[in-house]
């Protein structure tokens, strides 16, 4: 099969293109002039924060089919099949070497400074991202059968019970499989890397390149066995994450009466109508909470073990940059398209609209780091307001910069 | 291998088997329906949007699994091996999405060599179906150039040109002309002809009576439908 390649707008190579600049940029200021051992202890946070990525991500990544009905008139055999799925990963993998080589070498002693054991430690980074991708893949391309058995009644009766009962479940319950399958995932990624570390520690060497290869014999050694049917696999996940994803029927119309319009009332009127809009469809299409509550979550973990201070301003920036993420995916064509949205409002308007919808995260990150503040006598006040300010700042900059490539640019073209 | 297995799918009747479908736990859209779709026939699926046409034909070609039930092709689970059912199978879906930087020539050659079909004539070939649907010089175009009309010719072609023995459309007038619908019907009517089992969907039933020998209602009611037949 011809390589078949996901058609990506300019917003999503210049916003990915942009973040990735950010990100090394923090990283090669971060790292360039500290000890071996710290950039160890790094590149070990960065496997806990993939870890959360990859748990989450993966169907998000690669369902559903957007080239669906061409797929199925080339027909590719299950092996091409596999070969195109991983072929639209391979810029999240080089992407992630490209980080762990400069956390790994970028040394102001000169990269072959102790050049051994950096290496041995950049393959054990890399062997554990490759087996906790390959381990995740393998979960996720299987989990259609179960899924659809939940989302059509066949499976999780006790679920369904407790939910009409109780009325305390938001999510829909064809849903179940996968957040199960993200648990797994993020406790079996993160309990690799405390083993991984542990053993090292233990036995004096770098010993972390057991749990990646643990992973990665767990996500290969049963892949064998569905290679040949991977189509069946395929089709049937691809199908059920369409309906669960786009289908006017599935699980997104019961979100959709989780956000009544009057829940955005701090909004202005002005904007109110379309920060509405945009809310009501990212958090159907995406689960931004989750990976928000992980960031959370991360950052306490960084408190708690008494990181640099340089780590966690360093984490912070990066998160806070993350948030922004909202607004790159308002500004792709599924959220509404160039001239839809140009006709909708001006785009003084629009730039309004995406920084209140970004303010949303607001209050829990202020919330958190105010738990921080509580526990820490290394954050105070001042960096409380710092951090709200510099939040503040690269949302209005964020909204800006996105409505300009989209809007802007549609303006430029057509008026 | 895969001509073994499409000579061996040829003359193979479409048979579903009590298949049920829903979304999440909304009402049933079909439920335990049970049919037989046979070679050399043309059957339409005749009914009202949102009545489980377009739901039928995703499951018929595997774009959606049903919650009970299975459909044999032959002797094959079609779920269970999509891929060698596809090899038999050509799909014109309801919404085009052609990709936008190739020519409908460069389309359907790259069809022909993924499914290691191509060969010396194929090139002539892909003009002669093009010629057929009246698909003018344009299709040397980029396909994002092309009209509703262009874009709904160029589906039909890249369902065709593997030589089917099963054809599912989905609303395949929606968008042509008169004398571009009259060839289409001419061109189904010669595939039926020649062993092709064709199951469309459409909402006018009157324009396809050369053509069909079927008509299946939707909402699906299996009483009324064995009398239809």
């Amino acid at each position: 099969m011809y390589p078949l390649r996901k058609t990506k707008s300019a917003t999503t190579i210049a916003s990915s293109f942009f973040s990735f600049i950010i990100v090394i940029i923090y990283i090669t200021t971060l790292i360039h002039n500290i000890s071996l051992q710290d950039r160890f202890i790094i590149l070990r946070y960065w496997e806990l924060i993939l870890t959360g990525f990859f748990a989450v991500i993966h169907p998000y990544l690669l369902f559903p089919e957007e080239n669906m009905s061409l797929l199925q008139a080339l027909n590719p055999s299950p092996n091409e099949l596999i070969r195109y799925q991983l072929r639209n990963q391979r810029y999240t993998i080089l992407g992630i070497t490209v980080i762990f080589l400069i956390i790994s070498f970028w040394d102001l002693h000169g990269w072959q400074h102790s050049i051994l054991l950096k290496v041995q430690y950049f393959l054990s980074s890399l062997l554990f991202i490759v087996g906790l991708f390959s381990y995740s893949y393998r979960k996720y391309i299987s989990i259609g059968n179960e899924s659809q058995a939940y989302q059509e009644g066949i499976k999780g009766e006790r679920i369904r019970k407790f939910r009409d009962e109780t009325g305390q479940m938001a999510v829909p319950i064809g849903a179940i499989p996968t957040m199960q399958t993200t648990i797994v995932i993020g406790i079996v990624g993160m309990l690799a890397v405390v083993f991984g570390a542990y053993l090292s520690n233990r036995l004096q060497m770098n010993m972390e390149w057991i749990p990646g290869f643990l992973l990665l014999a767990a996500g290969i050694l049963p892949f064998s066995k569905i290679r040949k049917v991977f189509d069946h696999f395929f089709y049937q996940t691809n199908a059920f994450y369409k309906e669960y994803f786009t289908s006017p029927f599935s699980g997104g119309l019961q979100h959709a009466n989780d956000y009544p319009y009057e829940s955005v009332y701090w909004v202005p009127v002005k904007w109110r109508a379309s920060t509405w809009s945009g809310i009501v469809q990212l958090d159907r299409a995406y689960p931004l909470g989750r990976f928000i509550l992980l960031g959370h979550l991360f950052l306490w973990i960084l408190f708690y073990h008494g990181s640099s201070q340089l780590i966690i301003n360093g984490y912070l920036l990066l998160f806070i940059i993350f948030h922004n993420i909202n607004i790159y995916l308002l500004t792709t064509s599924v959220m509404g398209k160039q001239s839809w949205n140009y006709r909708l409002q001006s785009i003084s308007n629009w730039i309004w609209s995406r920084f209140f919808i970004q303010i949303r995260w607001f209050l829990p990150l202020i919330l958190s780091l105010t738990v921080v503040m509580i526990f820490s006598s290394r954050f105070t006040t001042y960096s409380l307001l710092s951090w709200s300010a510099i939040y503040i700042l690269s949302s209005l900059i964020s909204s800006i910069f996105f409505t300009y490539l989209y809007e802007f640019r549609y303006q430029q073209t057509y008026d | 291998m895969n001509s073994a297995i499409n000579k061996l799918m040829t003359d193979c009747n479409l048979k579903l088997i009590e298949v049920s479908k829903r979304y999440q736990m909304g009402p049933y859209v079909i439920s335990d329906f049970s049919y037989e779709f046979e070679t050399r026939s043309a059957t339409a699926l005749i009914g009202p949007n949102g009545s489980g046409k377009t739901t039928l034909m995703r499951i018929l070609s595997t774009a959606a699994y049903p919650t009970s039930g299975k459909i044999m092709f032959g002797s094959l689970n079609i779920h269970e091996h999509p891929h060698q059912f596809l090899v038999s199978v050509g799909v014109v879906p309801d919404e085009p999405d052609l990709p936008q930087y190739l020519t409908a020539i460069e389309l359907l050659e790259w069809i022909l060599r993924s499914r290691n079909k191509w060969n010396g004539q194929s090139g002539d070939d892909i003009n002669n179906l093009l010629d057929v649907l009246m698909l003018d010089e344009r299709r040397n175009n980029v396909i994002g150039t092309y009209s509703s009309g262009m874009l709904k010719k160029t589906q039909i072609a890249v369902a065709l040109i593997t030589e089917p023995a099963v054809l599912l459309m989905d609303e395949p007038f929606r968008g042509l002309d008169e004398d571009s619908r009259t060839a289409t019907m001419d061109l189904l009517i010669r595939f039926k002809k020649n062993n092709g089992l064709l199951i469309l969907s459409s909402h006018m039933k009157t324009s396809l009576e050369p053509l069909c020998d079927n008509y299946i209602t939707f909402p699906l009611n299996q009483n009324e439908l064995t009398a239809n037949n």
